[in-house]
């Protein structure tokens, strides 16, 4: 039995707004959802599971409905939805009401909610995020052992869970989580950023598309295949589908580092690695001081979420306070360093600013 | 301290060089090009080595060719100790060795050592007070300007070079330039989003919010399930109406009524028949008919033979019998009944009319009453075919037939009860059609509530990316703040300075510089005054003169007053440190340069190196009788040839 589990689409998004590129980056959540949808189709999938925030919010019926003719296309593959945390289930969602294609279903009922598809051998164990309160994988696999435990006969038992729930790992390491997810042939949950694999056959899929840099790596979905006979994994592998990566890079400039060249490195790095993905650049190091560094050059032609120069200007104030001690920029470095021991950032920052102003307005220029 | 010789192994165009200064006065005397700035450099690098940025350069542009021969040695005195100093440029900018001729040995912490001997002074300290040189303009306003510049720098940051008003000016412009980038109303714009999501919020989880579209949904399709069933049910009833009727009007029976008439009929018509049954059954019921009939045909007879024997008929046609029986007759009757001819006559032939009646009378009777029977008979049987499938017509069928009659009687009443009940079907079928309505229009409600709900997630989720990226604008506007708030501190802390500075060095400056104005003008000139806003002027005789109206001469002496009140003012008063003139006196005239080397001869106790390319200096002080060291430097030869003391 074929399946894909995919998690944390956040429909919706609009990541990075403020930039020129922001809008690319919106389509492309959806691209990367449709690209999932037609790799369900491709590898001939059963089932695909959803575990939670489809969308980035309550889900309208426009937005359903367009979630829905793409479902509707998949007339062999039985579809399991369940709401996590952006898009949670409320008395007033509009998905109450909406009818799916009958190959999708939409887990909207409080609690544990059994799903069988006898044509699989398989029954999915599936709970949805409400307001009332978050299913964690240890309550949900309480629940099913009160309610469900021994009364199963499909070989192939599924749990979908929005999330882990805290004290997880915890769980884990005593050794009950384990006991518990060992009644089932693949627990699938969502609600995180990055991807995890628990142990007892548990994963944590991660978002489907990054949008910050607090979702670095790889990001994309799992394809299974379950037993249906014996319910055991006898194929399990990790596929990378996110349309862009966001990554960090760290530059150390010297003092001979001018602005062309480090544009020129910058764009070399970011050729390399893909102009598709998001960047942020970080610079760090000592800069001759009349140079200002900016990225605003690249800016067209790659996707910079963000630029932060930690460069310091190569002023070296204990040389020049001992050059000037009887002038405004000794009297100046030393006020400041008498106000301020411990040198805050603002502090450093006035001493910058004011030696500075000094020394290019010295000379009469 | 004073400078006791030097030895240039090489540096820039000077190599193998050396000199002796003495302690008081030198001048050092060498055309353009002859390598008196290299020289001045040179001292300055043996003093301080190569430290600062611009030194560097200098560093670079000053190797000789011969790159191991950069560098050389200087010696001077300083409490009483003579000192060496000893750099190998071509090893280090900044490396030097310090030996103790004194002591003979190397100078213990040399670098501290070197310092003190320099009062503390820096390299650029060394540049911008001990080495003075003229001001840049030539031309008169520019003068003016620049001596200002200088007085107002000195005054406000304690260096000539160093312009607080400048320095200032630019950082409001960064300030300036950062605060346009500043999103001003993203702070009240996030306040004021953050609220209407908010109010969204709050609006949506109203409980009249909730999608209970499911719910009625499934209402109306009850209710549409049981109208359906009920129709059903009341169609079979109609159509069992519609039976029961048929059977009654088949049968052509409108309602109980009818089939009591129709029952009530055929008992009759029973009675009837059982009645001519009767009637036709009685026993004789054709003798008495015959016996009439004969007795009446006797009576006739006897009448007509009594005829004959009175001759009232002709005999001849009736014969003898009837005369002969008319006669006895005839005499019975007058015998018997003592009734003579007629009234006997009468009474046969009455008789035997009545009787002949009679018979005719009961025999029709009794022919009706057959008719009637067969008539009867006829009509029941077919009734009876018809309603008890048996055609004989006995107690037995007329039971069965009255049974049956029951049994339409019972169908009557049971379609009138089916018939109330459709009515209340009927009834049913309206309230539950109404009910049908209201679900549906609670429906409609839900749906355009839902509606209502849709279209505000959907503001709520713009409000909410409006909200994300005033978010990232305040976070934005944070950083641009905390770079303005530096620049804020940086322009506030030079303000401050340059008022501390003002009323601590700035006042001393102008007090010295007066001082020496006075006497390098042969006082002309007694003090300067700088006022609050920089606005200079200088006193002569109590008249305050605009710094812009005096001659440049004197501007060139008021300049030189700068230079020594500032050089003074960073040895601390004092005249500790040699003063280097870098060609300072060439625009001087012949009167102005007189006042102005006798009052430095007289009041610096400092060594003074007089860098020129005049030969006036040297002049003046021998005709003042000042004793001096010459040295010539000349751009052919790197030696020197020391002309003595005049």
């Amino acid at each position: 039995m074929r399946f894909i589990h995919v998690s944390d689409v956040r429909l919706g998004l609009n990541p990075d707004s403020e930039k020129k590129w922001g809008r690319q980056r919106a389509k492309e959540l959806k691209t990367t959802f449709k690209r999932v949808v037609d790799k369900v189709s491709e590898e001939g999938c059963d089932l695909l599971l959803i575990s939670g925030s489809l969308f980035s919010h309550q889900p309208v019926s426009a937005e359903l409905a367009e979630v829905n003719r793409m479902l509707a296309a998949l007339p062999g593959t039985e579809v399991v939805i369940i709401a996590g945390r952006s898009d949670m289930l409320r008395r007033n969602a509009p998905v109450r009401s909406f009818c799916f294609a009958p190959n999708v279903h939409y887990v909207s009922e409080p609690g544990l909610t059994e799903l069988k598809f006898p044509a699989l051998n398989t029954t999915v164990y599936a709970a949805s995020r409400t307001e009332t309160g978050a299913e964690s994988v240890t309550k949900l696999s309480e629940e099913y052992r009160n309610r469900f435990a021994g009364k199963e006969n499909a070989a192939i038992r599924i749990l979908l869970a929005p999330e882990c729930g805290s004290g997880c790992g915890a769980a884990l390491s005593d050794g009950s989580l384990k006991e518990l997810l060992s009644a089932f042939s693949y627990t699938a949950i969502g609600g995180t950023e990055r991807r995890e694999l628990i142990p007892e056959r548990a994963v944590c899929a991660g978002t489907v598309e990054p949008v910050s840099m607090g979702e670095p790596g790889e990001h994309g979905i799992y394809l299974g295949d379950l037993s249906p006979a014996s319910g055991r994994m006898i194929g399990f592998s990790f596929l990378p589908i996110a349309a862009a990566s966001y990554i960090p890079l760290l530059i150390n400039v010297t003092e001979d580092t001018d602005t062309a060249s480090l544009m020129k490195l910058l764009a070399g790095e970011m050729d390399k690695r893909g102009r598709n993905n998001v960047y942020r650049l970080r610079l760090s190091g000592k800069r001759r001081p009349e140079t200002e560094f900016s990225a605003q050059l690249l800016e067209d032609t790659y996707r910079i979420e963000e630029f932060v120069d930690e460069t310091e200007p190569q002023y070296d104030f204990s040389a020049l306070f001992a050059e000037h001690p009887q002038d405004m920029i000794g009297f100046y470095i030393s006020r400041l360093m008498k106000q301020d021991e411990e040198m805050s950032e603002i502090g450093k920052k006035a001493m910058y600013y004011g030696i500075h102003a000094l020394l290019k307005t010295a000379g009469g220029k | 301290m004073k400078l006791l010789d030097i030895h240039i192994r090489g540096f820039g165009k000077l190599h193998d060089l050396s000199m002796t200064f003495d302690p008081d006065i030198n001048i050092i005397y060498g055309k353009n090009e002859a390598g008196k700035s290299t020289l001045h450099t040179f001292l300055g690098a043996m003093l301080f080595g190569f430290k600062s940025r611009s030194g560097r350069l200098l560093y670079e542009s000053l190797a000789p060719w011969k790159a191991k021969q950069y560098g050389g040695s200087l010696r001077f005195s300083f409490e009483d100790h003579i000192y060496r100093i000893e750099r190998d440029f071509s090893k280090a900018p900044d490396d030097f060795f310090l030996m103790d001729e004194t002591e003979g040995v190397p100078a213990p912490q040399p670098e501290l050592l070197l310092q003190r001997a320099l009062n503390g002074l820096s390299e650029t300290g060394f540049m911008n007070t001990i080495s003075i040189g003229q001001l840049k303009t030539a031309a008169d306003s520019g003068m003016a300007e620049e001596l200002k510049r200088y007085i107002t720098n000195l005054n406000t940051t304690g260096s000539i070079d160093l312009s607080a008003s400048a320095a200032i000016d630019y950082l409001h412009a960064q300030k300036r330039r950062i605060e346009e980038r500043l999103q001003p109303d993203a702070a009240k714009n996030y306040a004021r989003t953050l609220s209407e999501i908010k109010k969204l919020e709050e609006e949506l989880s109203a409980p009249e919010n909730d999608n209970r579209i499911g719910e009625f949904s499934g209402l109306r399709a009850e209710v549409k399930n049981d109208i359906l069933l009920l129709k059903e049910q009341k169609e079979a009833l109609v159509s069992q109406i519609e039976k029961g009727k048929t059977v009654l009007s088949e049968n052509h029976f409108t309602d109980e009524a009818s089939i009591h008439a129709y029952e009530k009929e055929t008992q009759e018509v029973y009675a009837d028949y059982c009645r001519s049954e009767r009637v036709l059954k009685r026993r004789g019921r054709l003798i008495v008919p015959l016996l009439f009939l004969l007795l009446g045909m006797g009576s006739a007879f006897s009448a007509v033979c009594m005829l004959v024997y009175q001759d009232l008929y002709p005999r001849a046609h009736a014969g003898d019998l009837f005369s002969n029986v008319g006669a006895v007759l005839s005499g019975r009757f007058e015998g018997v009944l003592g009734l003579s001819f007629f009234p006997a006559f009468l009474l046969l032939s009455g008789l035997a009319l009545f009787l002949l009646l009679a018979a005719i009378v009961l025999l029709l009777n009794g022919r009706h009453h057959k008719k009637i029977f067969q008539n009867t008979e006829r009509l029941l049987s077919e009734i009876l075919r018809a309603h008890a499938g048996d055609p004989q017509v006995n107690e037995e069928t007329m039971k069965l037939f009255a049974e049956r009659m029951q049994g339409f009687v019972k169908l009557c009443g049971t379609l009138a009860a089916q018939e109330s009940q459709l009515a209340s079907m009927n009834e049913t079928l309206l309230s539950l059609g109404e009910r049908q309505q209201g679900v549906q229009e609670q429906l409609a409600a839900q749906e355009r509530q839902q509606h209502q709900v849709e279209q505000k997630l959907t503001e709520l989720n713009n409000y909410k990316n409006q909200a994300e990226e005033l978010r990232r604008a305040i976070a934005d506007n944070q950083a641009l703040k905390a770079e303005a708030d530096a620049i804020a501190i940086a322009s506030e802390t030079l303000t401050a300075l340059g008022k501390t500075i003002q009323s601590s060095i700035g006042t001393y400056l102008n007090a010295e510089a007066g001082r020496l104005i006075s006497g390098i003008t042969g006082g002309i000139y007694q003090s300067l005054d700088a006022g609050e806003d920089m606005d200079i002027r200088l006193n002569a005789d109590g008249r305050m003169i605009p710094l812009g109206s005096v001659s440049s001469g004197t501007m060139d002496q008021i300049y030189l007053a700068l230079r020594l009140a500032a050089a003074r003012l960073i040895e601390g008063g004092e005249d500790i440190l040699p003063l280097l003139f870098d060609d300072s006196f060439a625009l001087y005239d012949d009167d102005r340069l007189q006042h102005t080397l006798v009052f430095l001869t007289k009041t610096c106790k400092s060594q003074l190196l007089i860098f020129t390319c005049h030969s006036r200096e040297a002049e003046i002080l021998t005709k003042n009788g000042t004793p001096y060291n010459m040295i010539c430097l000349s751009p052919k030869t790197t030696t020197f040839s020391a002309v003595g003391t005049a």
